[in-house]
């Protein structure tokens, strides 16, 4: 009876873990007991053999690899660089207010229509189709802007974009490039896209942005509250 | 025991080390990475089966102390402190449900070339082949009996084993008692005893 009351102590014994006259009464028992002697040796030969296995030694660019997360972390923290995605979206916005190049808007009206187009995934309104007032102007915008009800028939689409702030996730999407450039072979592309060749200028981009699984969800996302237009 | 009760966090050179990375000493972190890193990548992979994953666990465990510099305060050994930290990270690597490690995983690997798993056996070079064969058994069913039991012995046993960790140092990481890991230990122990049987069966005691 008194082994199996020494023997879950019998590996704390042996890590020298035991208040002294615990250890001294295990030491005792064990003097007299060939079972719990023979016990404790197998406990050490466990010990031993878990011991012995070799310690894992990392691989050659482990080291690396971690300084070169660290400095990426370090520069996101200290400079919250400007990614690829949300450069040219600043640029798109910069380019839609900065209204005195009028040339412009035909190819920004017709990319606006493509971009909800792609998000809804069915035909929207044309430039060329009467307009509902869905949105109202913003006050900001100047006077021949105003003009151009076409243009802001999908403000809503560019709005919710405004709360996209995973650019750089959808940056890194890796998507199939071989349709990239084959714009012949889409089907229900507005023709009214076809004529016009500014609006192929980002085409990759909102190709990517289409295919992006979680878009919806990344549309839920609360507004960060900043303006979206910039006056 | 007594000099463990008058130990204070402040006696330990590498909490002097953590410290002065939070005066702005870098090179005092990458002193602690060097010192700890392969243990953490040792540990964790002993805990999640794949090298991997443990290396990018150990990755995270190490950007951790480094976002934690300004907030850290000495209130234990930092090997205790990182490793709680890097039990932390497997268990949530485990519970996050992404990872998977079949058994077979720890089968004997002589038929996959490169495997990782060879790291894992004793150098026996120089030791007849029946030998070698038998340490490649021990160190396979080891891993496999490491991964039935459950996370709080898995861990007890690889600190106090591998690291040399006291149960003191262990309740530490575990948010325990001393006497619970005491249990801890124990209980990993009989099951790797049970699960080694006819291999300790076989040696001349």
């Amino acid at each position: 009876m008194i082994c199996e009351t020494i023997k879950p102590h019998l590996v704390a014994y042996r890590d020298g873990e035991l208040s002294e006259q615990d250890r001294s009464r295990v030491t005792a028992h064990l003097n007299a007991c060939p079972a719990c002697t023979r016990e404790e040796k197998q406990l050490g030969r466990v010990e031993e053999m878990l011991i012995n296995l070799e310690r894992i030694t990392p691989s050659p660019d482990f080291a690396a690899t971690f300084w070169h997360r660290l400095e990426q972390e370090g520069q996101s923290s200290q400079e919250q660089p400007e990614s690829r995605l949300a450069r040219w979206w600043r640029g798109l916005r910069e380019d839609l207010t900065s209204w005195q190049w009028t040339p412009a808007l035909a190819g920004a009206a017709s990319l606006l229509v493509f971009l909800s187009y792609m998000l809804t995934g069915r035909p929207t309104t044309t430039p060329t189709s009467p307009v509902q007032p869905a949105v109202q102007v913003v006050a900001a915008v100047p006077p021949p802007v105003a003009k151009e009800p076409g243009l802001f028939v999908n403000y809503n689409v560019l709005a919710e974009l405004d709360k996209l702030n995973h650019f750089d996730e959808i940056a890194a999407v890796q998507l199939p490039g071989a349709h990239d450039t084959e714009l012949a072979n889409e089907e229900n592309l507005p023709p009214e896209l076809l004529k016009d060749p500014s609006f192929f200028v980002h085409y990759p981009i909102l190709k990517k942005m289409e295919e992006l699984k979680d878009l919806e969800t990344v549309l839920d996302l609360p507004a960060k509250g900043d303006e979206h237009i910039r006056g | 025991m007594e000099q463990k009760e008058r130990f204070t966090p402040h006696d330990d050179p590498d909490v002097q080390l953590m410290l002065r990375f939070q005066q702005g000493e870098m090179e005092a972190f990458q002193q602690l990475f060097h010192k700890y890193s392969p243990s953490v990548v040792n540990f964790a992979f002993r805990f999640l089966g794949t090298q991997a994953r443990a290396e990018e666990i150990a990755q995270e465990v190490f950007l951790q102390v480094y976002r934690w510099q300004k907030r850290y305060e000495p209130k234990a050994k930092f090997s205790t402190w990182l490793f709680k930290i890097a039990h932390n990270h497997c268990l949530n690597e485990v519970r996050k449900g992404e990872y998977r490690v079949s058994l077979e995983s720890f089968d004997p690997p002589e038929d996959r070339e490169g495997d990782e798993r060879e790291r894992n056996l004793p150098d026996t070079t120089s030791a007849k082949g029946e030998d070698i064969l038998a340490a490649k058994e021990a160190a396979a069913r080891i891993q496999r009996i490491l991964h039935r039991i459950p996370e709080s012995q898995r861990t007890a046993l690889l600190l106090s084993r591998m690291e040399g960790m006291s149960y003191q140092e262990v309740a530490e990481v575990l948010g325990s008692t001393e006497k619970a890991v005491k249990s801890l230990v124990f209980r990993a122990t009989q099951s790797l005893k049970e699960g080694l049987r006819d291999m300790l069966d076989s040696y001349d005691l």
